[in-house]
């Protein structure tokens, strides 16, 4: 395969979201892959697939695991147990250059002796291609990123923002079957930072590839991903789509992670049709719609909400749950305000609310309102 | 929050800025005050007597000038050829410590911290030890009676190889003298290669081989290169080791220049020979510039010290060049698939581990290095009135001899003395400039540290004579203060080098915090800044405590009578007899050496795990 174009690929039919990849189209596969450090477990009999032409981003803090699980698929570190499969071969012990991979360094490890049209060239130049198709290839990435009148120059001469691209068409150039990134986004400033996802997310869908992509950034993550492996320890959290870990996080950690979350403990008292009541510490009483989960009077249950779903509301209102406190102190994030409240027996609730031009002062009192649906309950710690 | 407390703030800000530590106008140069005596020093007793030694040779013996001493070089073959030897000599010095070197220092670049820690020992135990115990120690090896011989010749071939006084035995011995430098110079510069480099070159498709040549080895050159310019430089002056192991043909221009002072005291003419080793080394030194931009590089001789990312040669890898490493690779490529056909690697299994090629090459390498010297140690308990390997019984004769002679006694104390002076002098000294250099910008920084390095760089010969000479006029021959001093000069750089690398890694902040804590900068000094690099400290006073314990070369001018170091006694003693005195000797400069550079080895490495 010569040519770039690679139609099929081009268009993927899984819509983001539903990509539970079946087996024809899994691009790769990791069955059971343990890693000890001597006596730290960096990855614990972890399994994942990542379908064609999905975003998969493994998020995690650091020393979760995420960056030894991303090398043992490239093939720079070799698992204890378990294996690896690309594109529907065993790959496990395989050595990096036989792999059908390409990987973005985070600091992009363009080779600072070559220039970029040298830099692109060069995997062509490891699988024997002819002069003219290299010309071709490469000229045509080079497009592709926009860079194409830096051909000739150094990496050190271009900014960031540009060698960034340069490692991404370095990848591209031999279509790889998947395409592994290693927090690419980590050295460039803030407002850089956001535009390349944005490039990053239109290459991903105008071109179809398929990305593993890792990062510790959750806005990040929820920005690009089909889908987010949640991991923690050497293991998996969570793994689903963006929507899914921001309204549905399974676990506290899950929760904290992801945005902002005020956490409650407390017991199930009754439930009552579709809606259960919970007695929290502090002697608040909520409301929560279980939905599929079962819960039973007597249960010790955890449970979150998200802060930008609390609102300000009048005395007497209607909503499910409704809560008197005051006002400690305001934090003013420019479109919206995080209010950080405390009832009167001492529990502590944040509300992030769309930032008016009415003031809220500390000792102010409130009554803060949400919905049912909007308490999530959580399963207990995993252990 | 209200205006109010915004202005109180900006308040309470304003005393703080007026008591910020900006120096006064009015003392605006105290800052330059500590570099001052270490620079009146190296000014009087470097560069004056230098300068003065290379124009002495323009002149003729009335004081006019003159290029006599030039036509009499140019004149006699026999100078012409010596400096045609010492340039092929050096040549060949310079190709097997890179061949040698290069498989070493990749290693150790590239293993994990604490392996390297651990095996870099290795390299900077000879690197520390003196030239002259190890020339003593092949001596015994490659001796006609040696064990070496011996095993070469096991077959008897006609006429016997022989592996000393000759081109042989000079090599072996430089080699080894040398390898070092160049290791460590090369190392220092490919820990600076981003190991993720070759890893992407291999996710891209590029076997060992070709990951090697096309990407590894670009930027690993300047390293390359820098070593091979240090290492030129200084067999260029080289003479202990060929010396000792060479033969007539071997003789080199500094064993010249030695000759001319200590036995004709003929000082023009050494000037005009200094002079022309000077030239072609500079010569050189620009030739390697020229072609690879590394003169910044070519100052650090320091193991460990960062240097910059590769220079213009890195930048101009034309095609042509690429295609020829593409080649390598290939070939590299080729020849590691054969091997791989014969045992062939498994996806669903993990490839065996075990010591490879390079592994074994440089265990051997570092074999060479260390191994030769340490048979001084059993060499010095035989029982035998002769030197032999293997020693004869066991007996502590020799050590009896050494003890009992008041000669050697007092060579051992002078020695001994010496070292220490030289120690604090040269810390103190070279401790005060690095501040400056470190803590401050000014104009003409760069050549004035090139200046405090220039010590390690100019042939150690050329000092010396130039020593001699200053020295003879003041009447420092033969006095302790002349070695001390003479030995200061060579020990500067060591300690420059050493204080300049932890300040550089410093956080200035503690400074500012205790300035701004109310400490005066005196205090600040004293009870934050110092005792943070104490070990750094410490570790170049023992640095410089072991160059002027085994330093050869300028004891070998200045010592006299009474007042003799202990390496001066062994080389007068070597040249005329071996005897197993020497070995104890040694093996004690052997000891008192390595426990020095282990513990200011430990010293350095505890402090930066910090």
């Amino acid at each position: 395969m010569a040519d770039l174009a690679r139609p099929a690929h081009f268009q993927s039919e899984t819509a983001p979201g539903e990509s539970r990849a079946t087996s024809a189209s899994i691009k790769l596969d990791i069955r059971g892959v343990t890693k000890r450090y001597g006596a730290v477990t960096a990855i614990d009999d972890v399994s994942l697939s990542v379908g064609d032409g999905e975003f998969l981003t493994l998020l995690g803090p650091s020393g979760s695991g995420k960056t030894t699980l991303l090398t043992a698929v490239v093939g720079l570190t070799a698992p204890d147990r378990g294996e690896v499969w690309i594109d529907g071969a065993l790959a496990t012990y395989a050595p990096p250059y036989k792999r059908d991979i390409g990987m973005v360094f985070q600091n992009y490890a363009l080779f600072p002796h070559l220039s970029v049209f040298e830099n692109i060239a060069f995997p062509l130049r490891m699988r024997h291609r002819d002069a003219a198709t290299i010309r071709r290839q490469v000229s045509r990435v080079l497009d592709i990123v926009e860079l194409g009148h830096t051909a000739d120059r150094l990496p050190r001469q271009l900014s960031g923002g540009q060698q960034q691209r340069i490692a991404l068409a370095r990848c591209m150039v031999y279509q790889p079957s998947i395409i592994v990134m290693d927090e690419p986004l980590g050295a460039l400033d803030k407002r850089l930072r956001d535009s390349m996802q944005v490039e990053i997310k239109r290459l991903h869908s105008q071109f179809g590839i398929t990305i593993l992509y890792v990062t510790h950034d959750q806005e990040e993550a929820l920005a690009l991903s089909d889908r987010i492996c949640l991991m923690r320890d050497g293991a998996i959290e969570q793994l689903g789509t963006p929507h899914e870990l921001y309204f549905r996080p399974r676990t506290i950690f899950a929760a904290n992670f992801i945005g902002d979350s005020n956490i409650f403990e407390g017991i199930v008292r009754s439930s009552s049709g579709d809606v259960v009541a919970i007695e929290t510490e502090g002697g608040l009483t909520l409301h929560a719609r279980p939905g599929t989960q079962r819960v039973n009077a007597g249960d010790h249950i955890q449970l979150t909400i998200r802060p930008e779903h609390m609102q300000i509301v009048p005395a007497g209102d209607l909503a499910a749950n409704q809560i008197s406190c005051h006002v400690e102190s305001v934090l003013f994030a420019g479109s919206l305000m995080k209010v950080f409240c405390r009832t009167d027996r001492g529990l502590a609730i944040q509300a992030n609310l769309i930032a008016s031009r009415q003031e809220l002062r500390s000792g102010t009192p409130v009554q803060l309102g949400w919905s049912a649906e909007d308490v999530v309950l959580l399963q207990g710690e995993r252990r | 929050m209200s205006f109010g407390a915004v202005d109180a703030k900006a308040d309470a800000m304003q005393p703080a800025a007026a008591h910020s530590p900006q120096p006064a106008p009015s003392k605006r140069l105290v800052w330059a005050m500590p570099l001052i005596p270490a620079l009146l020093f190296l000014t009087i007793f470097f560069i004056y007597p230098v300068a003065d030694l290379l124009l002495l040779s323009f002149t003729n013996k009335s004081g006019a000038f003159d290029l006599e001493q030039y036509r009499a070089v140019y004149s006699s073959k026999v100078y012409i050829d010596v400096l045609l030897i010492t340039l092929k000599i050096a040549l060949m010095i310079v190709a097997f410590c890179l061949i040698l070197g290069y498989p070493v220092a990749y290693l150790l670049a590239n293993a994990a911290p604490k392996t390297r820690a651990r095996l870099v020992i290795w390299v900077l135990m000879p690197f520390w030890t003196s030239f002259l115990v190890r020339a003593f120690a092949w001596m015994i090896l490659l001796g006609n009676n040696g064990p070496i011989t011996k095993a070469v010749n096991i077959f008897g071939p006609e006429p016997p190889i022989k592996l000393i006084y000759n081109l042989t035995g000079v090599m072996i011995g430089t080699v080894q003298a040398l390898l070092p430098l160049a290791i460590l110079v090369m190392m220092a510069a490919m820990q600076n290669i981003d190991a993720n480099l070759t890893r992407a070159a291999s996710t891209m498709g590029a076997r060992g081989g070709q990951a090697f040549w096309r990407i590894y080895f670009p930027l690993s050159f300047p390293g390359v290169a820098a070593a091979g310019l240090l290492t030129f430089i200084t067999a260029m002056g080289f003479f202990i080791t060929p010396a000792l192991l060479g033969g007539p043909r071997e003789t080199m221009i500094a064993q010249i220049i030695l000759v001319q002072v200590q036995e004709l005291l003929n000082w023009r003419f050494a000037g005009a020979l200094s002079l022309l080793l000077l030239a072609l080394s500079f010569v050189v030194f620009l030739l390697y510039d020229r072609a690879t931009g590394l003169s910044s590089q070519a100052q650090s001789t320091q193991p460990g010290r960062v240097q910059r990312p590769p220079g213009r040669l890195a930048a101009t890898w034309s095609a042509s060049l690429l295609a020829i490493l593409g080649w390598l690779g290939s070939a590299s490529d080729a020849a590691m698939k054969a091997l791989e056909a014969v045992f062939p690697r498994r996806n669903d299994r993990p490839g065996r581990r075990g010591p490879g090629l390079l592994q074994i090459a440089v265990g051997m390498v570092l074999v060479f290095l260390v191994a030769p010297a340490l048979i001084v140690v059993p060499v010095s308990f035989t029982s035998g009135s002769f030197i032999a390997f293997p020693p004869v019984g066991f007996s502590l004769r020799w050590y009896e001899t050494y003890l009992g002679s008041p000669v050697w006694v007092a060579a051992t104390l002078v020695s001994f003395l010496v070292a220490l002076v030289t120690g604090l002098l040269a810390t103190i000294l070279g401790g005060a400039a690095a501040f400056v250099f470190i803590r401050h910008e000014f104009f003409g920084k760069r050549m004035l540290v090139a200046l405090f390095i220039a010590p390690l760089v100019i042939p150690r010969i050329i000092i010396a004579v130039a020593m001699f000479y200053l020295f003879a006029k003041l009447g420092l021959i033969g006095s302790l203060w002349g070695l001390i001093i003479g030995h200061t000069v060579l020990a500067l750089p060591f300690v420059v080098v050493t204080v300049m690398s932890v300040l550089k890694s410093y956080d200035e902040r503690y400074d500012h915090a205790a300035l701004t804590l109310g400490a005066t900068p005196l205090r600040t000094l004293r009870h934050v800044t110092l005792p943070l690099i104490k070990p750094a400290i410490i570790a170049a006073f023992l640095f410089s405590f072991v160059t002027s314990f085994d330093e050869l070369t300028v004891a070998l001018f200045i010592s006299a009578g009474t007042v003799t170091t202990l390496p001066k006694m062994m080389w007068s003693d070597l040249i005329l007899q071996m005897n197993p005195t020497l070995a104890a000797v040694s093996a004690v400069i052997l000891i008192i050496a390595t426990v020095i550079v282990l513990a200011a080895e430990a010293i350095k490495r505890r402090a930066s795990y910090e």
